[in-house]
């Protein structure tokens, strides 16, 4: 390996949570079938891309997910990415704290300079294994992230906090989780495309990480017991007429809430 | 049994969402048996089928909201100065490390405690809420307390040894059961839910002193806190959600009128997250705040699911948009097809004539 510094984002792909869902014998279902690459993860891609364009850092994205998840790893090399990484034979029922101890072997291993991940997955939203992964380096790690940049050998991150805007800077190495009001991720270009077919994807055992025997049978300390649909809300009444019969509607509307303080 | 409240203690009040995460530690303890009165000494106690409720207050403002803690139910008090590494306008922030630092001394220096004193626990709870706070830090807890985690839960029972948890998953529109075991557990859970209640006992006080904490080389430069009052919008019963459809100047006033005169906080959509005409702090969705007020009036949003994943919970929804297909109208109460810029000018005066009255 060069000296050159690297970024390692970690990404994972979730299904395609956007699209329609249906439920099947205790099962979700999507009407997109294809996985896609989570959305704050992409985010997070973007902006390594961005940072890699303003000063030569080396982009590698590492994936956990099954084989067929080479081809969502293949669209982050078409986004930008120079190199990626699939760890298969993960666990099943993997949780957050599963997850973030394989990473936090494969980042000992490969030494980047600094993780950048997304925030939370999009699918569950549960958003613990990137702090989880710091813990476990020992590393400094901001989360939340709106805005990064890099100076003095420093990461300077822009967080969004309850109350208010956090300016943290991190020494090298560093772990940072971004939102995806970070940035809009780029679409991949057909140049992109091809580029992909190129670079370099490595497909790897989990078991072949250091301490990778008990990586695989170490079982996940939460589980998912079930799924239900969410009571949806049903639909109300829907006013359309002139402007009167609309401000008529508006008023009693907020006339039954009594904290607006608008009298019947 | 121990079921801890952690609780920052930054501000001179103490936010709703704090009152809830007792309520629930309250509530959680009941329902495991007799609650200790905590007017006795803890050596009389036996440890086994009691639950204890503890709050962690922890901050500079720890001491303040003994009393309010007491009051909503906790009987044992663990009070810990943090040291706050930025402090501008009234808001005070810490370094996440430092909370995973005073979080994992309480634990080591109570558990030392209750030991010597002959009453182990064999079994803790850590409850948290559900802020950009929390979220910061909690993985990390879980992380260095060797403890599973389970983030962002609507519902929660426990027995002393399992936790089982029902949580929003896929935008909202799935309930997921999860289910953990551990000698320590950690829960945050979701703003808006649990009804505060008073819960008034005689609380014993303890205090720690903040261990000393390697930043790692981190450093918070500065913060930059939103113009006015900070507004927790998770607290507020009236929010006013403003979406693309309001674009300008105009709109804005038209709006701000609107939120006076129904004495409504001001959310805002990704579109305005972009725009740059309000505070990024008002963010609702998934990615922003989660909210759950008696109304939310979505002015302009079409109602894509990241958004309502953050106000699908609220008690009633209505909604204005042009579009009588836009997707808001699904899970309106009350749905208003019309241009705002129309329709906003006249319901100020129509408001307004009746305050008059
Ligand atoms: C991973 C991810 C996370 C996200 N998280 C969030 C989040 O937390 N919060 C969030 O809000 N979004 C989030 N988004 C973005 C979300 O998908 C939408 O893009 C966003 O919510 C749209 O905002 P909007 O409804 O204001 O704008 P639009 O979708 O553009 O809707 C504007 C609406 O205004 C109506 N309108 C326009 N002019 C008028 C008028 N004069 N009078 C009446 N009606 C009018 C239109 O008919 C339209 O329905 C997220 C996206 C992703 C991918």
């Amino acid at each position: 390996m060069s000296n050159e510094r690297t970024i390692l984002v970690c990404a994972k792909e979730t299904p395609d949570t956007y699209s329609d869902l249906s439920f099947s014998g205790g099962d979700v279902q999507f009407s997109n079938p294809r996985p896609v690459l989570n959305a704050y993860d992409a985010s997070a891609l973007e902006e390594a891309l961005v940072l890699s364009e303003a000063h030569g850092f080396r982009v590698h994205v590492v994936m956990i997910g099954p084989e067929r998840a080479a081809e969502t790893l293949r669209k982050a090399l078409a986004m930008g990415a120079d190199e990626a990484t699939l760890l298969t034979g993960a666990p099943e029922g993997a949780d957050s704290a599963v997850i973030a101890t394989i990473l936090s072997s494969f980042v000992q291993q490969f030494g980047p300079d600094a993780v950048i991940m997304g925030r939370q997955s999009q699918d569950t939203d549960v958003g613990l294994a990137g702090t989880m992964l710091a813990e476990h380096l020992g590393w400094p790690w901001t989360t939340n992230a709106i805005g990064i940049r890099v100076e003095e050998n420093m990461f300077w991150v822009k967080r969004q906090g309850d109350s208010a805007q956090e300016s943290i800077s991190s020494p090298m190495p560093c772990l940072i989780t971004c939102s995806n009001n970070l940035n809009d991720p780029r679409i991949p270009t057909l140049k992109g495309i091809m580029a992909s077919k190129k670079k370099p994807m490595h497909i790897m055992g989990i078991d072949q990480l250091p301490g990778g025997e008990s990586l695989i049978s170490t079982p996940p300390s939460t589980v998912v017991d079930s799924l239900t649909p969410m009571p949806a809300r049903s639909k109300g009444q829907v006013v359309e007429g002139d402007l009167e019969t609309l401000v008529d509607a508006l008023v009693k509307g907020l006339a039954a809430i009594p904290e607006t303080g608008v009298d019947a | 049994m121990r079921v801890c409240a952690v609780i920052p203690c930054f501000q001179q009040e103490l936010r709703s969402s704090a009152l809830e995460v007792l309520t629930k530690s309250y509530s959680l303890a009941m329902s495991l048996g007799e609650q200790s009165s905590g007017a006795q000494s803890s050596g009389e106690q036996s440890s086994g089928e009691k639950a204890q409720v503890e709050a962690w207050l922890i901050g500079p403002e720890a001491e303040t909201h003994q009393a309010k803690a007491a009051q909503y139910g906790a009987s044992i008090l663990r009070l810990m100065n943090l040291e706050v590494d930025a402090d501008q306008g009234g808001v005070k922030v810490s370094l996440g490390r430092r909370w995973v630092d005073a979080i994992d001394e309480i634990m080591t220096q109570s558990t030392s405690e209750l030991n010597s004193e002959g009453d182990a626990s064999d079994s803790t709870l850590l409850l948290f809420d559900n802020t950009e706070l929390t979220k910061d830090i909690l993985g990390a807890c879980g992380a260095r307390l060797g403890a599973p985690v389970i983030a962002d839960v609507v519902d929660l029972s426990w027995d002393g040894k399992q936790c089982i948890a029902q949580r929003p998953t896929y935008a909202s529109k799935v309930m997921s059961k999860v289910i953990t075991s551990g000698s320590v557990c950690l829960c945050s859970i979701r703003a808006g839910l649990f009804e505060p209640e008073e819960h008034p006992v005689d609380a014993t006080t303890h205090h720690y002193s903040a261990p000393t904490t390697d930043a790692l080389g981190q450093v918070l430069q500065a913060l930059v806190a939103p113009e006015g009052d900070t507004v927790d919008l998770t607290e507020a019963p009236i929010i006013v959600g403003v979406g693309r459809g309001i674009s300008d100047e105009t709109g804005k006033e038209l709006v701000a009128k609107l939120a006076e005169l129904i004495q409504g906080e001001i959310a805002i959509s990704r579109a305005h997250f972009e725009s740059g005409m309000y505070s990024h702090t008002l963010l609702v969705g998934q990615s922003g705040k989660v909210v759950a007020p008696r109304l939310y009036l979505a002015l302009g949003i079409s109602g894509s699911i990241q958004h309502v994943a953050g106000m699908s919970e609220s008690h009633t929804i209505i909604a204005i948009n042009k579009d009588p297909d836009a997707p808001i109208f699904e899970i309106a109460d009350v749905g208003i097809v019309g241009d705002l810029y129309q329709i906003l000018p006249a319901l100020n005066q129509a408001l307004e004539s009746k305050k008059d009255e």
